[in-house]
């Protein structure tokens, strides 16, 4: 066990960083499809407010900012991992 | 048992209570974008005539309701596959859904018609003021005439799902260009931009948006009723849940007679919209 | 399993695949030249320049493209100025709407497969055609371009496989693509599962298809 953690896992957590941070990236960005099957999330939130409001232009850009800023922070965090693995090498 | 399993054991152990909390209460769908049926206020609530008398006929009922929001275009599968056990949402009350769900009787009753923005060369169609397809007359015959020859080539949209799809899509007013939105707000939005020629819902759904939106909407035609457009709006039931649509056909019945209904929808359309 | 259900919705399904093919195929197109265009102009030492072509590439990779076709979609059919000049004769279309957020979509994303295979070009492939006397825009065109072709082939077969996927949106505005189809029949038959199984097995069919033909064109221009 601890063998697995201490050793194996650091390791192919240094490897696996780029890619996962790539899967998370297309992932963030997937979860606005979850609007069209009804769960609450940014888009949806932001499909009901365009709705009732009739002001699309404003709620879409408005999500797409928060995207963007969501993308933004998970990158800037996935670096950091990234520096804090692949130390030693 | 190690404390990893303890963790999933108590996690699926209330995911097992929580389904049950909502067991002996009726769950009802409703769409909450087709105002004013049933709406969402400001502050995310869901409101309007449907989610009021809900709540009425399910105290007429003595069951306690949650109300479940649920898009229009899968109301119908949802309510098959259990999501919730009725469906309140200004759904007409058509042969094509009872091939698939029961309904109760109608609690209200709407008329549809055309949408175009002033100044269309739709504006001010002649024909007469409310047309009924059910066994449509001379007169109705003549107006519907009268749209094949002024919708030939236009883009019409409609809600996908609805009475006003089904209806274009019957041949009735010949051939138009039929385009199908997920919600009645999007249906209002590209009228107002110019992307539709016409638009076909019922025909508070407009004054409803020409209202709020300032937006100068204005109806065309005649008013449309039965044939296509069905039998009033009524709740939406599983075929199999017969001890249900019983106590709803009831809880219907108390709340007519004692004005209930009239009074709701009067509040919410302006004009006694019941049956 | 209403298997009647799934056999007569699969001729339509079929024919609405062809527009599917055609969305896709269209912006495809278009998105090669962008993604070309702003791959040579992150390349460019200018930093405006360069600057300029990592924000296009950055908000279209960092947004859904469900956002993007709501924004070109509703978004810009609100406003009014817009729909009084001559850019709404394009933007009045649905179909060329979503045209237009698939092409800046798939363009992003082309231009950092194209950037990155620009980048891995061998400093010493360049200096060669440079000591043979050849000019600098024909190494680019003949040399460079090319390289870059095949070194993005096996990302980019990705990309169309995931632009396939992503057409799928068309039918958020109204068009009658495959999934927009596929949602009609439900709209009349309250039966997703199966219509939903049909235009699965037609969409796994084309990702297939293209699969292979980026497999053959990847041995084709193989170095070896």
């Amino acid at each position: 066990m601890e063998n697995f953690f201490k050793i194996i896992l650091p390791q192919t957590l240094r490897l696996a960083i780029p890619n996962l941070s790539n899967v998370w990236q297309i992932t963030l960005k997937d979860t606005s499809l979850i609007s069209v099957t009804g769960l609450v999330e940014i888009m949806r939130q932001s499909y009901i407010a365009a709705g009732s409001t009739r002001d699309p232009l404003f709620f879409y850009s408005f999500a797409a900012v928060l995207y963007l800023l969501l993308t933004f922070v998970s990158m800037k965090l996935i670096n950091r991992l990234e520096v804090k693995y692949s130390r030693g090498y | 048992m190690n404390i990893f399993k303890k963790t999933i054991f108590s996690v699926l152990l209330s995911l097992l209570v929580m389904g049950n909390v909502n067991a002996d209460k009726i769950r009802i769908g409703t769409e909450g974008a087709y105002p004013p049926w049933n709406s969402k206020n400001e502050a995310g609530k869901l409101i309007g005539f449907e989610v009021e008398l809900a709540y009425t006929l399910c105290r007429y009922i003595g069951q306690q309701c949650v109300i479940v929001e649920q898009d229009w275009d899968g109301m119908i599968p949802a309510l098959i596959m259990r999501k919730f056990d009725a469906i309140m949402a200004g759904m007409s009350i058509t042969a094509e859904r009872q091939k698939a769900i029961s309904f109760s009787q109608g609690y209200a009753d709407e008329v549809a018609s055309l949408a175009v923005m002033k100044g269309s060369s739709l504006e001010g169609l002649d024909t007469s003021a409310g047309i009924n397809l059910t066994k449509p007359n001379a007169a109705a015959k003549k107006d519907l005439k009268t749209l094949t020859t002024a919708l030939a080539g236009k883009t019409v949209c409609v809600q996908t799902a609805t009475i006003h799809q089904n209806f274009l899509d019957s041949g009735d007013v010949g051939k138009v260009n039929v385009r199908t939105y997920k919600t009645q707000d999007e249906v209002n939005l590209d009228l107002a931009s110019g992307r539709c020629d016409a638009a076909l819902a019922a025909a508070v759904a407009f004054s409803d948006y020409a209202e709020k939106s300032g937006k100068p909407v204005v109806l065309t035609g005649p008013t449309f009723s039965g044939g296509a457009f069905g039998n009033g709006v009524g709740v939406g039931i599983r075929k199999d849940d017969t001890e249900l649509l019983k106590k709803f056909n009831a809880a219907i019945n108390k709340a007519r007679k004692n004005g209930d209904i009239s009074r709701i929808a009067t509040k919410w359309f302006g004009f006694d919209a019941s049956m | 399993m209403d298997l009647e259900l799934m056999i007569n919705s699969f001729p339509k399904l079929l024919s609405a695949a062809v527009i599917t093919l055609k969305l896709l195929s269209v912006s495809l197109v278009i998105g090669l030249f962008i993604g070309l265009f702003f791959a040579i102009l992150r390349l460019n030492k200018n930093i405006f320049i360069n600057r300029f072509a990592y924000g296009y590439s950055y908000i279209f990779r960092g947004t859904p493209l469900l956002v993007q076709i709501f924004i070109i979609y509703f978004g810009l059919g609100q406003i009014e100025y817009l729909r009084s000049t001559v850019l709404w004769v394009i933007l009045k279309e649905p179909y060329w709407c979503a045209i237009i957020a698939f092409a800046l979509n798939t363009g992003a994303y082309t231009s950092e497969i194209l950037r990155s295979a620009f980048q891995t070009i061998k400093p010493g492939i360049i200096e060669a055609g440079k000591s043979l006397g050849i000019s600098n825009k024909v190494i680019f065109y003949k040399i460079q371009i090319p390289i870059a072709i095949r070194q993005s082939l096996p990302a980019y077969g990705n990309e169309i496989i995931l632009m396939m996927k992503g057409t799928s949106l068309a039918s958020t505005v109204t068009i009658m693509d495959l999934t927009g189809v596929a949602k009609y029949i439900i709209s009349t038959t309250f039966k997703p599962i199966e219509v939903f199984i049909v235009a699965g097995g037609i969409y796994l069919f084309m990702t297939f298809i293209i699969h292979n033909v980026i497999k053959f064109l990847e041995k084709k221009y193989s170095f070896n």
